[in-house]
């Protein structure tokens, strides 16, 4: 049943993205959890939804809509948390929830009936379409590259941000890179396991990776596999039983995060 | 020579001024103590210095060659940051100007192995940060300025937080640096840096420095310390309300 299934081109789709992501999602992963950026990620997340509305209103593309919102939130949070040395907490709150109160806004303008959403809140990886592929493939050259690149300029950014300063090295301009990336990520992640549940697959990975190195570039190789490992057989199930594939592999995540954390607390403890 | 000269330096933080008019002036070689109540603008200076603030009047001259060895508030630190030892004091190598695909070469780890020989934490060199004592750490930190071949360094609060020996190894550590390095240090460990210091900066709001000429003797440090001590006491002193009379005659 399982071979038969690649013979499908949907399937296909869904195996490959499923990969896609997971890398992606191992490095950002990575970085949110040491920069402490994974409510800010939540907040980001959920301010894409406005775009998907927008797209859908608008007619063009949601995908392209949601990356749009992404940057902008995660670009003026950023800015007006430097400026106004505000709480940034409340303020991502704020984007949070008038993001999706936009994204339900834009489509009840619509008219006639509404478009379903639900695949964007909890993702729908068996619906990934040919273009929702080619922004996958433009993320993962994107943050691979970047974060090889410039790895012992991410390590120091993320370590002692004041002390890259000090040295000279343009940490504002690491800081807008590192959003537009989260912003991207995020978009990739929406069709997988939609906006709602992003943040587990994002900090799921990197928590497990965590509990056996702690070397910066094992963690975003390691949490990219796990990444692999959960996508894939979340897909495998969700395709098998007809469940929803995001809650599959965020519930599969989970698992895997608790029996590992017991496993190493009992190997430790004796 | 001086290396650094502040100007008519003040800086606010929105409705609130945090330095007023600050004029400061450092030596070549010499080893200034900032010291001062909390929310005194220590920090703020600080970071005016380190070019990560920028002063809302005034200017400061810098006059030694870049960057600077700077060492932060070990305490600020996530010690569960995934880096070994090696790696910290690595970083310290990097350029400003962003290099693709930069691998630290041999002999800057040779270099950094050496420095760590000499501050005594070679042995630590691949654990993770969070396996280290506060001491240690401190020298970690200490270690990575030393990697940038500074000629002037600046320490945030090197010995908060530390016990009585590892002050003492730290501010030793210090007085052997200052050989070839001016080096400015922010703390309110009073009891240990002054027998340290050449000249010590007392920092609220205002400044009220001794400077260049002043090497400090106990008499000169007694009414210096006179200051700030009593600044940090509990409750507004006597000390302290004569302070501010002869700030306002100005």
């Amino acid at each position: 049943m399982i071979l038969e299934a690649f013979s499908y081109n949907f399937f296909q789709n869904a195996f490959i993205s499923a990969i896609l992501a997971s890398i992606v999602c191992g490095i950002i992963g990575t970085i949110i959890v040491e920069k402490k950026l994974v409510m800010m990620s939540g907040g980001i997340a959920h301010t894409s939804f406005g775009g998907i509305g927008l797209g859908y209103l608008l007619g063009f593309e949601p995908i392209l809509g949601a990356f749009g919102f992404a940057v902008f939130a995660a670009l003026s949070i950023s800015s007006i948390n430097r400026k106004a040395r505000t709480n940034s907490d409340a303020l991502v709150g704020i984007f949070w929830s008038v993001g999706m109160a936009l994204g339900i806004f834009f489509v009840s303008l619509m008219p006639g009936y509404p478009p379903d959403m639900t695949s964007y809140l909890f993702g729908d990886i068996l619906t990934v379409s040919d273009f929702s592929m080619n922004i996958m493939i433009i993320a993962n050259i994107v943050v691979v590259a970047s974060v090889v690149l410039l790895f012992n300029y991410w390590k120091v950014y993320l370590f002692d941000e004041e002390f890259a300063s000090v040295l000279g090295i343009p940490t504002r301009l690491l800081e807008n890179f590192l959003f537009i990336m989260i912003a991207l990520t995020i978009v990739v992640l929406l069709k997988v396991v939609g906006i709602i549940l992003v943040i587990a697959l994002l900090t799921i990975p990197p928590a497990i990776a965590k509990l056996f190195t702690y070397d910066l570039k094992n963690i975003m190789i390691i949490s990219s596999l796990l990444g692999v490992l959960f996508t894939v057989s979340g897909l495998f199930i969700s395709y098998a039983f007809n469940i929803a594939s995001g809650a599959t592999i965020i519930l599969l995540s989970a698992s895997a995060y608790f029996i590992s954390a017991f496993a190493k607390g009992k190997i430790f403890k004796s | 020579m001086n290396v650094i000269e502040v100007k008519d330096l003040s800086v606010d933080y929105g409705p609130v001024r945090a330095l007023d008019n600050i004029n400061l002036q450092v030596e070549k070689g010499e080893f200034l103590g900032i010291i001062g109540p909390n929310g005194g603008g220590k920090t703020t200076l600080l970071k005016v210095l380190l070019g990560l603030i920028k002063p809302n009047h005034g200017e400061v001259e810098i006059n030694f060659k870049k960057p600077i060895g700077y060492v932060p508030q070990f305490s600020h630190f996530d010690r569960e940051f995934p880096i070994s030892v090696l790696d910290v004091i690595l970083l310290g190598a990097l350029e400003g100007k962003i290099k693709i695909l930069h691998k630290f070469k041999k002999d800057q780890v040779k270099k950094a192995e050496e420095i760590m020989k000499s501050l005594g934490i070679l042995e630590f060199k691949d654990r993770q940060i969070s396996q280290l004592s506060g001491g240690q750490l401190q020298k970690v930190l200490i270690a990575r300025a030393l990697m940038v071949e500074p000629e002037v360094m600046i320490l945030d609060e090197p010995t908060a937080s530390l016990d009585a020996n590892s002050k003492t190894e730290i501010y030793n550590l210090l007085k052997l640096l200052n050989k070839d390095k001016t080096i400015l240090v922010v703390s309110h460990d009073m009891g240990v840096i002054n027998s340290y210091i050449d000249t010590v900066a007392c920092l609220n709001r205002n400044l009220h420095y001794h400077g260049d000429d002043t090497k400090l003797d106990q008499n000169v440090l007694e009414k210096v310390y006179g200051c700030p001590v009593e600044l940090v006491a509990h409750g507004p002193t006597p000390h302290r309300v004569l302070k501010i009379h002869e700030e306002d005659e100005k």
